[in-house]
């Protein structure tokens, strides 16, 4: 692997090093040319031009037209004119210039990407959130979505888990569902579900769609949000643009987790076994959190794109390469990309073109020796007198689990579409559009044979393989109609989409392979006939979609407008007569400021009022919930000798009376611009009410399902209400010194609204499973989803008469916890456990704030959420004797040394789900600080550049939170969010990064 | 192309695009999967589905909701494991449990499971064109695991929902428990004895399935728990004059791993090395597994001090209960680290309260887990069939040949030692009633028969209220809270529970 790393970055340097060395060698000569608007083809007098780098230059006469004597070594030519975007132009040896200016966008002005088309930002009914590239390209990440943390309102983004090439858990407007409430994510108009083959640099824009306005024309996927993301692209007549970005990290961990040393373990150990310890100076101090966590593992990222294109030709072509390693050894993720771009304008009417990604990523996959190490006896080493592994007491040997897991994930991704669009009668485009989703994965993993203790060991080795194949196809075809005529703007849309997946994932397992070498991870190298093919996961799935889909937006004056849009899908997941959804929405919006009676008021410029409704749905069940199936694994063991005969018994049981679940949702938003628009508001209220929710519920038992078994049903209604609310600032002091203020926030209130009303259920779900089978979470109606409950303490037994007085478990005794008899029937049972805090935050929030002097740069971005406990489930599973976290140095030890910390007794009353283990989960997280400066022009000419920058950034420098954990943003699913088990902890990250134009 | 012919093509275009045929294109079967409607429909789905009907008594919550809570509910045994370790199995040993704890609800959930998987072939079998001895069998054989399910939801939970295909009704109350008896249990019994054949006439690849015998052998069993002393003499001694079954000379190998379905069982789930029910293994042989070195399984249903205290100088008591530093086949135990060797009394400090010991009847020989989920779980062998035929025959007056019975169980017991367990001679009905249930302590111990033997016979109250037993409560389980829920009160709750 080693040399294709090495080789990867040849290939990209010798070429940069080639261009970097190219000087120009021309004499001083003339050069002439015509300065136009880009898209009204209108010349442009008055127009500045100036040689880069030097103070030659001219201004256009009054058909835009210039002359101008360039230096020999002129490399670009900067073109400024008021109300326009400063253009670079590379000089090379041509003569004559045909240059076209950008009109500068601001605010209100902006185009917004939606779904099937644009739209002004002026004439947008809907709730749009927009985080254009520099933004995403904050955080050093193989997912882009990591740097839209704090960035943008509605939405709440928790890392969850540090492991490198791991997701983040996006949720949009709260908990809208019972079942899987990730959003959907639109590439370039391909439907996908995550965005990780996809490298930050080469996204231009993210959009997140948010009220039913906006969504609905997604139709059955919209519930959980629409992330649009639009890859960079060439343009009409451009100079090839290359750009080399670079990055070179180091990580580290932000903090560890506060556990006894050897010393104060061994006296733990004495005080729940007295004696078992009898010198306490004797004992060992082995810091396990030191051994399973490396130091300053690398984090380093190259991409070089290319950009331009010419009157019929427009391109984009990108590549890049993401490595880090993992805190913890063994975990690595390495991915390779591509990104193409194009479009061709082949005829006036007729363009084709293709939007294509694809990648390549290597994900070594460590053990989960986070717990391991959390459990680990600090009076324990890990290696024997004579190096070998040594038995850990706890939860085995962290540094042997790592030594001996060997598994490594490869995934080849193609995510892209071809299409191509014909206009017709003026104002109509016919665009039909195919669209692949293409992910071929195998996972290995071989365990050799080893004998660490009894309960880590592994006598004989052996090899399974994963292999996964995933694929979708969606063929739109849209007419557009597009006509702007007296004061009327009419976009409207109409379409018809197909779509089919197909997913298939068998895997093998074979033992005892002839040596334990890589070279031998093959199932030929097996001694023995024992191959297993997993039972659940040979299966495979195909699904289907079909959908019909329609919008209009219709602007009067600019001051009034309305949305109508409409979306019916029909899906295989349901049976044929209950197959089609209907998802229609409506919005009105008044641009209060454009009214002629508007005063001319000094501060305020402009006020724009917008309101939405609709419904949309949620489909992301699984393609067996409507069957009953059998499976044919379920044999008995007959015969003198014993050998399995076949059996087949019922494996799942379906609803065959499923209909899609859907979301109404109403909302109102007020849009600001003071100051000449130098402050903007946004603020927007939502309602939104999900129905006919498809969960997964228990069934009674004398059904014969049997005691896991749950069926899906519609079964739940859910409310989610909140304010969102998006400011920012920005000024210029001179035209060297410029400041921005950003400012995002979001409150959710979540409510259950009904349960099981319909079905043989109970009114209570319980969710957040341990790993002991307790389950912490609870979902009733009047309650948030997912709150976690437990038992109330209010303070521990200090002595026989309390212990008698009160009502306690059988088998708890003086010193241990008290917890309330909440129904007071005089015992604790598990009636008595109430709710004892909820994983949803009242309020998350970012701020972000950038200031730049010439060439000099900082931005500082904060981001934090409030209101929200977590519950530390990791301190609760205990199985037997780990070691213990810090709060225990204040325990109990006689009557009245504690009415908070325990006495540690070995007995279980202490650890049953009590508020004991919930923890604040609000934070205020320093995300990221970059001090970026860019290179003066006078070096850019001699090394024939157009511009270069460096910076230096810090990611998750700081988190103030109360949180004994690695990190106080779990994420979860909704049934199991913010259960700390022993999550793999983000890393503080250290930059230094490289940004090249030519 | 000019404009006009693209004008003219555009409408064609959108024509076909939209009259495709949606629906073909949505119905998108299951695949790899067979789906009720398909299955079973041929003479091999018929064998397919009765063996899923035995596969069920390998999943683990088939046993009680898979920890030994019966054993350890009786005199025989305490949670076992280490003290941390799944506290909420101490509600067993205390008796504190309520009907929300989990295990009720896995172990009412699987045994309908198992009946459920039963109808499916009891619905189609019947119709499937194949030879009709194989066809019969495989009926009766089903109908043999419905009815012996059954008969373990009504001796744990009494009423119970009377559920009679594939499809119940949404809702159901519980039907009376003499009425599962007698228009289930009963007649399947009888229905099996008519119908399958002897265990000696099945081939040695198929020893385990059930047979006349076993059916007789249950039956005895259904009889002695509704105190039909005649009707449990009867079919006890049809197994025992049938031949079929014999004492095997050594205690010992009853339980080795090498005898399955031996000369003495009449039920037993077989189980294979492999860690998972689908593949045949036995996961609650491996939950009473020995703890720690060598790790065998999780240590669960330790052998009680006064299990070991009863056993006296019996030599089964060596058989029964594995001891630290003993050494079996070659492989010393040890025990676990966090798991005390001897737990004193709070009140008495030299109160031994007990020893870390475990099951030996769930023992294999190995040192990782896999091979205990190998060990076959016996569900009724013929020594208690023998101690059936003695009990009732002491009910029925019969003193003499209630002796005879006992007596043969003994001698085994004894194997050769002329010093211990000499053979009875009493006479007197009370007596001998208590001896006999004493022998069973001691035969079938840890097998969780003790706690029904207890109840049925009336002393649960007398040797179990130490330990927490309620008289009029805890003969029965309680019905598990969740289906009382969801049936908003039709089902109702078994007496002293809340």
């Amino acid at each position: 692997m080693k040399q294709y790393y090495t080789c990867l970055k040849k290939l990209i340097l010798i070429p940069l090093l080639v261009l970097m060395a190219m000087s120009l060698n021309a004499q001083e000569r003339t050069i002439s040319g015509v300065v136009s608007d880009a898209q009204t083809g209108e010349t442009l007098p008055g127009a500045n031009i100036v040689v880069k780098g030097t103070q030659r230059g001219t201004i256009t006469g009054t058909q835009g037209e210039f002359e101008l004597k360039i230096p020999e070594g002129a490399d670009s030519l900067v073109i400024t004119f008021i109300g326009y975007q400063k253009s670079t132009i590379r000089i090379a040896d041509k003569s004559v210039f045909n240059i076209k200016l950008q009109r500068k966008v601001t605010g209100l002005d902006e185009v917004v990407v939606i779904g099937y088309g644009t739209v002004k930002k002026s004439d947008l009914t809907g709730s749009v959130s927009t985080v254009k590239s520099e933004e995403l390209t904050k955080i050093p990440s193989s997912n882009a979505l990591e740097a839209l943390q704090g960035k943008i309102s509605g939405a709440q983004i928790s890392s969850g888990s540090g492991e490198p090439g791991s997701n983040p858990i996006v949720r949009v407007r709260g908990i809208g569902t019972l079942n899987n409430a990730n959003p959907i994510y639109v590439v370039d108009g391909v439907i996908v579900d995550d965005i990780s083959f996809l490298s930050s640099n080469d996204i231009q824009s993210v959009e997140l769609l948010k009220d039913a306005s906006a969504t609905a024309i997604y139709g059955s996927r919209g519930s959980n949000g629409v992330f649009i993301i639009t890859t960079k692209s060439g343009g009409e007549n451009i100079e090839p643009q290359i750009t080399f970005k670079t990055e070179y990290g180091v990580q580290q961990l932000e903090n560890k987790i506060d556990l006894l040393n050897g010393r104060e373990f061994a006296m733990a150990l004495n005080d729940i076994s007295p004696g078992t310890i009898n010198n306490l100076d004797a004992v060992a101090n082995y810091d396990w959190q030191d051994a399973i966590f490396r130091e300053n593992p690398v984090i380093q990222s190259y991409d070089l794109s290319v950009a331009g294109g010419n009157d019929k030709l427009n391109y984009y072509l990108g590549t890049g390469f993401f490595d880090r390693e993992g805190i913890i050894p063994k975990s690595n993720f390495k991915r390779y990309n591509l990104k193409l771009n194009t479009k061709y304008k082949a005829k006036d009417y007729l363009t084709f073109g293709a939007n294509i990604s694809g990648a390549y990523s290597n994900d070594d996959n460590a053990p989960n020796v986070v717990g391991t190490a959390y459990r680990a006896w600090p009076i324990d080493t890990p290696y024997d007198e004579n190096g070998n592994f040594a038995e850990v007491r706890g939860n085995g040997n962290p540094l042997a689990a790592i030594e001996y897991t060997h598994n490594y994930s490869k995934t080849y991704r193609l995510v892209g579409n071809l299409f191509t669009e014909i206009k017709f009668l003026d104002d109509f485009r016919f665009k039909s559009s195919y669209q692949l989703d293409m992910s071929h994965g195998k996972n290995r993993n071989f365990t050799p044979e080893f004998y660490v203790s009894a309960t880590q060991q592994n006598p004989r080795n052996a090899l399974s393989i994963d292999f996964t194949e995933d694929r979708t196809w969606i063929w739109e075809n849209t007419i557009n109609y597009d006509k702007e005529f007296d004061n009327h703007t009419i976009n409207a849309v109409a379409g018809f989409t197909a779509q089919e997946r197909y997913f298939e994932s068998p895997t093998v397992t074979v033992y005892r392979l002839v040596r334990e070498d890589p070279l031998f991870w093959y199932f030929n190298a097996t001694l023995t006939d024992t191959v297993d093919v997993s039972n659940n996961l040979g299966d495979a799935y195909q699904t289907s979609m079909i959908s019909y889909l329609f919008r209009t937006n219709y602007s009067y004056k600019k001051r009034y407008m309305a949305t109508v849009s409409f979306r019916a899908d029909g899906s295989s997941k349901f049976r044929e007569d209950k197959r089609y959804g209907y998802f229609p929405s409506f919005a009105l919006g008044w641009n209060l400021s454009n009214e002629p009676f508007f005063p001319e008021l000094k501060n305020i410029n402009k006020i724009k009022l917008r309101g939405s409704w609709g419904i949309v749905g949620n489909e992301k069940i699984s393609w067996f919930d409507r069957y009953s199936l059998f499976g044919s694994q379920y044999g008995a063991v007959f015969g003198d000798p014993e050998k399995l005969q076949p059996g087949a018994a019922f494996f799942s049981a379906g609803n065959n009376d499923l209909i899609w679940e859907s979301t109404k949702q109403a909302n109102f938003g007020i849009e600001l611009g003071a100051f000449r628009d130098k402050l903007t508001a946004e603020i927007d209220y939502y309602r939104k009410l999900t129905d006919d929710i498809l969960v997964l519920l228990d069934v009674p038992g004398f059904y014969g399902y049997g005691s896991f078994q749950q069926v899906r049903f519609n079964a739940a209604s859910v409310l989610n209400s909140g304010v969102e609310m998006h400011v920012s600032y920005k000024d210029e002091i001179s035209d060297d010194l410029r400041y921005s203020l950003n400012l995002t926030g979001s409150t959710v209130h979540n409510e259950v609204m009904e349960l099981g009303a319909t079905t043989p259920t109970d009114s209570v779900i319980y969710g957040g499973a341990l790993s002991n089978g307790k389950r912490v979470t609870a979902t009733r109606v009047g309650e948030s989803i997912g709150y976690f409950i437990g038992y109330e303490v209010d303070g521990i037994f200090q002595n026989e008469q309390q212990l008698e007085q009160y009502p306690h478990l059988t088998d708890q005794d003086v010193g241990d916890l008290r917890y309330v008899d909440q129904n007071g029937d005089g015992k604790i049972t598990p009636d008595d456990r109430v709710k004892i805090g909820s994983p949803i935050p009242d309020f998350t929030f970012g701020m972000g704030f950038n200031v730049s002097y010439k060439g000099l740069s900082l931005s500082v971005d904060l981001q934090g959420q409030v209101g929200n406990e977590l519950y530390n489930a990791k301190n609760q599973t205990r199985f037997s004797v780990y070691n213990f976290e810090g709060r225990v140095r204040d325990r109990w030890t006689g009557e009245g040394t504690s009415t908070t910390e325990p006495e540690l007794d070995g007995r279980a009353g202490n650890y049953e789900e009590s508020e004991y283990f919930i923890e604040d989960g609000s934070y205020l997280r320093l995300r990221t600080a970059v001090l970026s400066y860019d290179l003066p022009d006078r070096w850019m000419k001699g090394a024939g550049l157009t511009s270069a920058s460096l910076y230096l950034r810090g990611t998750n420098i700081l988190t103030l939170t109360k949180y004994s954990g690695y990190s106080p943003d779990l994420g979860g699913s909704p049934l199991s969010a913010g259960i700390d088990s022993g999550i793999y902890p983000i890393t503080s990250i250290y930059t230094l990064g490289l940004n090249v134009k030519l | 192309m000019t404009m006009k012919r693209i004008k003219i093509i555009i409408p064609f275009v959108l024509l076909i695009l939209m009259s495709t045929s949606c629906e073909d294109f949505l119905n998108n079967p299951p695949q790899g999967y067979l789906t009720s409607g398909s299955f079973p429909e041929t003479r091999k789905d018929a064998i397919l589905a009765t063996n899923g009907v035995y596969n069920t008594m390998l999943i683990w919550n088939f046993h009680a909701g898979g920890f030994p809570i019966l054993d350890i509910m009786s005199d025989e045994a305490k949670k076992g494991s280490n003290p941390g370790d799944a506290t909420q199995i101490n509600a067993f040993e205390f008796f504190t449990f309520s009907s929300t704890n989990s295990s009720f609800n896995r172990w009412w959930s699987t045994l309908y499971q198992g009946i459920r998987r039963a109808h499916v072939v009891l619905e189609n079998v019947p119709g499937i064109d194949m030879e009709n001895e194989l066809k019969t069998r495989l009926i009766a054989e089903t109908r043999f695991l419905r009815g012996f399910f059954y008969f373990k939801l009504v001796r744990a939970f009494g009423d119970v929902p009377k559920v009679l295909s594939t499809n119940p009704p949404t809702k159901l109350p519980r039907s009376p428990k003499s009425e599962i008896y007698d228009e289930i249990i009963i007649p399947d019994m009888e229905f099996v004895i008519e119908n399958l054949p002897l265990k000696s006439s099945y081939p040695n690849n198929e020893q385990g399935r059930v047979s006349k015998g076993t059916a007789k052998g249950l039956l005895a069993k259904v009889y002695l728990f509704r105190e039909d002393y005649q009707n449990t003499e009867k079919y006890a001694l049809e197994v025992i004059n049938s031949g079929e079954f014999s004492l095997d000379p050594d205690f010992n190998h009853v339980f080795a791993e090498d005898n399955p379905f031996g000369t003495g069982s009449l039920l037993e789930v077989g189980a294979v090395p492999e860690n998972n029910y689908f593949e045949g293994g036995n996961q609650y042989a491996n939950t009473m597994g020995v703890r720690g070195e060598p790790n065998l399984g999780w240590g669960f249903g330790r052998p009680s001090w006064k299990l070991i205290q009863d056993f006296g100088d019996d030599p089964r008591k060596d058989a029964t209960i594995i001891f630290l530093g003993e050494t079996l086949q070659g492989i010393t135990i040890q025990g676990d680290d966090s798991t005390p060797d001897t737990t004193y009394s709070d009140e008495d400090p030299n109160q031994i309260e007990q020893i870390e010991c475990y099951n030996q009847k769930t023992f294999a020989a190995g040192t990782e887990p896999r091979y205990t989920w190998g060990v076959n779980r016996k569900l009724l062998r013929y020594s208690d069939v023998l101690l059936m035929a003695a009990e009732a025959l002491n009910e029925n007056n019969k003193p003499q040949q209630a002796l005879q019975y006992l007596n043969m169980v003994r001698e085994r017991a004894r194997a050769g030692n002329p010093d211990v367990l000499p053979d009875i001679t009493t006479t007197d009905k009370a007596e001998l009633r208590d001896i006999i249930i004493e022998e069973r302590h001691r035969e079938l111990a840890l097998e969780a028969q003790r706690y029904w033997d207890l109840v049925r016979t009336g002393k649960a109250a007398e040797v179990l209220g130490p330990l927490g037993f309620e008289e009029g409560k805890h003969e029965l389980m309680p019905i598990p809270q969740n289906a009382i829920d969801m049936s908003e009160g039709m089902i109702t709750q078994n007496p002293g529970y809340l």
